[in-house]
């Protein structure tokens, strides 16, 4: 089956997913009425859940710890059963059409590698390589393509389990674009990884999006992923939507608080104050501040910060995305 | 019959990645297949003792458990160097939410998940159900080919059972232990003398349990040079399949994933 | 003294106490695993009621049929009871994180022992009790006297320590070589035939018996359950000596290891 062009890449209407979850009281006397009457509770992980995403788009799905945001992304790609709603991904019902839908999709979960831990990255792309039942000559076309995008050249030889963490995660995300998926669903990408890899990754799925127009579905605890990735943004808390608008406006609502380390080399004497900027933390050698971004610019905290000391070290970050989130349930 | 052709060309690129996976770490791939070697050779041993004592034992006798060995040794090598994630394996990965990897890929999802694993000892088990030929001294060229027929028939009866067994996690959460226990009375009961059963029991082996199928019915072929009663076990064969695959796909649909384990309550 | 001999009683009884309050939150997987002991004897019950209609005899090498099914009960309980701590320490010991539990304030072996403690008592009351039934009615009682049982709980008590024994030794061989696996296999199979866990010692042939009761694998296994079905005053006392003497033996050859292996991490650093 095709894809229709000009319809949604996904359209989801009320879909909920409910588990059965075994309880126990703490304690040895717990442990031993669990043995005879186990308590079963039900908990709604995704309460019915409704949105579409436009094809050549990229989401951003965020929440804090569960959320129901894996659990949505399972049923989208056809792992989980619903427990009711519907949904279709690029025309399929995913837990219906699986395999047909399997071959447009690509999924990349951050924390459940899919690499063969101790061969090369090379072998288990050759093995996705007969999964997808690509042909040989587009197969080394792509594979070419990608280990340019995220610059893995030397690192398809080294059995993955020789890899770092970074190298690792950026053949994981190639491997899973091999059979060139016109949607990707993105779990936690750049959990753990240090800045450059995360660069490289973001900018690798930049440029697939705008060169091959690929829709992107992504979760992350990341801030800067959301931001440099994401036209848009769905935050769900308890398996609801609680926010579903622009990136932009989001940005302009609640990530306009900007945070600040600075490392002195002298001992500061008196307590560091400036204008509109708040002291979070002060110690001898160093201060942590926080303000708004909209009211005083950037540019400006910083210099007033170098005018009066010699600074080893200036580290300017958002707030994480939990703070962020914290802020929205607050509305 | 192209589409097969493809699977089964896919399921080997399967295999040869798991090869190459396991033959990684060379000391510990040989100790597997010794220690494989070791373990049954001990049983062997047993049975050599227990019949230099007692002769015979309704009738059975050491050439019987030759046989016996040779097939179910065999058949169990075979089964699980391909399909090593069939039985309690399954029901881990059920259990453990780990389906999800295989259920974003566009190929069948039953084969894809139980060939996807080798178990390196299980070579062991082959090299010991040949050696274990040898002492039979059977080599008619219709014992032999009767041999290595049913043998292949009861790989094909253990990877069945082995699913329905692992399938059991989809119904009942951690049904690890317990479809290890199922599996392993299977092949436990298969690795006696049929002759000591009776009654209740012995239905049980022709039915629920079915060892019978994968060592006494296996032996009265090749003793009997047997061409009907091997139809009949590939019959048997075949229903154990369509039962594995019903109860999988049933199962499916009960699957949870990890996410019930990630909810935070 | 008494305070600190207090201190450390209740140090490690609450270390078996903690593990047994995890077994019970596994009670169902224990008994699920434990449930494989009624196949068991069954089967054995099936192969050696054969085994005597077939010989035409009620006793052999002085066993009855009911003797012989209690031994396997026994010596099942006792095989499947043991504390298997061997494979934790081979992984400690592999990945580095030994240097870690070693300087925690107890002793690393008294730890593994009273953590196993717990383990391997659930798993032996367990086997014991889902085989009972079926031996009860193939078998009938057992024939030990009141008077002998405390004996024969000493016999495996010791067989129990014998066993960590040997099994520590094996953990840490780790520290030689880096697949402790078939020393471990290889041990536990010998356990099968010279530790009469598939066959009674007294049915094997003779040159075999000789050697088998003075090596130390059927200080384990057979040596309670022989015990249990046919006391003897003689055989306690030589079961009893041997024990002793393997106990010292295994003991000396583990303390060397544990002196060795601490310096080792002294030098490396952990």
């Amino acid at each position: 089956m095709q894809y229709e062009a000009g319809k949604p890449a996904i359209e989801v209407r009320d879909l909920a997913k409910r588990f059965q979850l075994k309880q126990k009281a703490p304690g040895l006397r717990g442990s031993w009425q669990a043995v005879w009457r186990p308590e079963m509770r039900e908990i709604t992980a995704v309460s019915p859940l409704s949105f579409t995403l436009e094809e050549g788009d990229m989401l951003a799905f965020i929440g804090p710890n569960g959320a129901g945001k894996s659990t949505t992304i399972k049923m989208l790609t056809g792992i989980l059963f619903p427990s009711s709603g519907h949904a279709t991904v690029l025309g399929c019902v995913p837990w219906q059409q699986r395999r047909q839908l399997a071959y447009q999709i690509g999924s990349v979960f951050g924390q459940k590698p899919q690499l063969w831990y101790h061969l090369p990255a090379d072998d288990t792309f050759r093995l996705f390589a007969r999964i997808y039942e690509l042909d040989m000559k587009s197969y080394q076309r792509r594979r070419d393509f990608l280990v340019e995008a995220f610059q893995i050249g030397d690192l398809l030889q080294t059995p993955v389990r020789k890899l770092s963490l970074g190298q690792r995660m950026k053949c994981e995300i190639a491997a899973s674009l091999l059979h060139s998926p016109r949607l990707i669903f993105l779990d936690e990408p750049t959990i753990g990884l240090d800045v450059v890899a995360k660069q490289q990754i973001r900018d690798a799925i930049r440029t697939l999006n705008e060169t091959e127009n690929t829709t992107i579905f992504l979760t992350s605890h990341d801030a800067g992923d959301v931001e440099s990735l994401c036209r848009r943004v769905i935050v769900v808390n308890h398996g609801r939507i609680i926010f579903d608008d622009k990136t932009s406006v989001l940005k302009r609502q609640y990530l306009r608080r900007k945070v600040v380390d600075v490392r002195f080399a002298d001992a500061l004497t008196e307590p560091f104050t400036l204008p509109g900027v708040e002291t979070v933390k002060q110690g001898t050698y160093g201060v942590k501040l926080e303000f708004d971004s909209r009211q005083i610019p950037v540019e400006s905290v910083i210099q007033q910060v170098i005018s009066g000391h010699t600074c080893n070290d200036i580290n300017i970050t958002d707030p994480p995305m939990e703070e962020i989130i914290r802020e929205i349930y607050a509305v | 019959m192209r589409r097969l052709l493809f699977e089964l060309s896919f399921l080997k690129a399967l295999f040869v990645v798991n090869l190459s996976s396991a033959m990684e770490y060379r000391a510990s791939f040989i100790t597997q297949i010794v220690g494989m070697l070791i373990n049954n050779g001990i049983y062997f041993v047993f049975w050599l003792l227990f019949f230099d004592r007692f002769g015979s034992v309704r009738g059975y006798q050491i050439d019987d458990i030759y046989l016996l060995f040779a097939i179910v040794t065999l058949g169990f090598g075979l089964a699980f160097l391909f399909a090593g994630n069939a039985g309690a394996n399954l029901a881990y990965l059920v259990a453990q939410g780990r389906l999800d990897y295989y259920l974003v890929f566009p190929r069948p999802l039953l084969p894809h998940v139980i060939f996807s694993r080798m178990i390196v000892s299980t070579m062991g088990d082959i090299v010991f159900g040949f050696v274990a030929f040898l002492f039979t001294g059977r080599f008619h060229p219709i014992e032999i080919l009767f041999f290595l027929l049913s043998s292949v028939l009861v790989a094909l009866l253990l990877t069945a059972f082995g699913v329905i067994a692992g399938s059991l996690a989809f119904f009942m959460g951690n049904a690890q232990y317990a479809s290890q226990q199922i599996t392993n009375s299977l092949l436990t009961f298969s690795m006696y003398p049929n002759v000591l059963f009776s009654g209740l029991a012995r239905t049980l082996l022709y039915t629920l349990i079915p060892a019978a199928f994968v060592g006494a019915i296996p032996v009265q072929i090749v003793q009997g040079r047997d061409g009907v009663l091997l139809l009949g076990l590939a019959g048997f064969v075949l229903l154990l399949w369509l039962i594995a695959t019903a109860v999988f796909s049933l199962g499916l649909r009960r699957y949870e994933s990890g996410s019930a384990i990630n909810i935070n309550v | 003294m008494l305070t600190q001999l207090r201190l450390t009683t209740t140090k490690y009884g609450a270390i078996t106490l903690t593990n047994l309050q995890n077994q019970l939150a596994y009670i169902w997987d224990a008994l699920g695993r434990a449930v494989f002991i009624i196949l068991i004897m069954f089967i054995f019950v099936q192969l050696w009621t054969a085994v005597y209609q077939s010989q035409n005899t009620t006793e052999i090498a002085g066993l009855t049929l009911a003797n012989t099914i209690w031994y396997f009960l026994i010596a099942e309980v006792m095989e499947l009871g043991k504390i298997r701590h061997d494979t934790r320490i081979t992984e400690e010991v592999r990945d580095g994180s030994i240097a870690y539990t070693l300087v925690r304030p107890y002793n690393y072996l008294a730890y593994h022992f009273f953590n196993g403690l717990a383990e391997g008592g659930v798993k032996m009351v367990l086997i014991f009790a889902l085989g009972l039934p079926l031996v009860l009615y193939y078998a009938g009682s057992p024939t030990l006297t009141w008077a002998h049982l405390p004996l024969v709980l000493l016999v495996m008590g010791l067989a129990v320590l014998l066993d960590f024994f040997v099994l520590s030794i094996i953990g840490l061989l780790a520290f030689v070589t880096e697949d402790t696996f078939s020393f471990r296999l290889i041990y536990q199979k010998l356990v099968f035939i010279l530790g009469g866990l598939m066959i009674p010692l007294d049915f094997l042939p003779d040159w075999l018996q000789g050697t088998a009761r003075v090596l130390p694998f059927n200080l384990t296994t057979y040596a309670p359950a022989k015990l249990f079905v046919a006391f003897e005053w003689f055989q306690f006392r030589q079961i009893v000596g041997l024990q002793l003497l393997w106990l010292f033996i295994f003991g000396a050859v583990l303390l060397w290891q544990y002196r060795v292996m601490t310096q080792r991490l002294a030098i490396n650093g952990g």
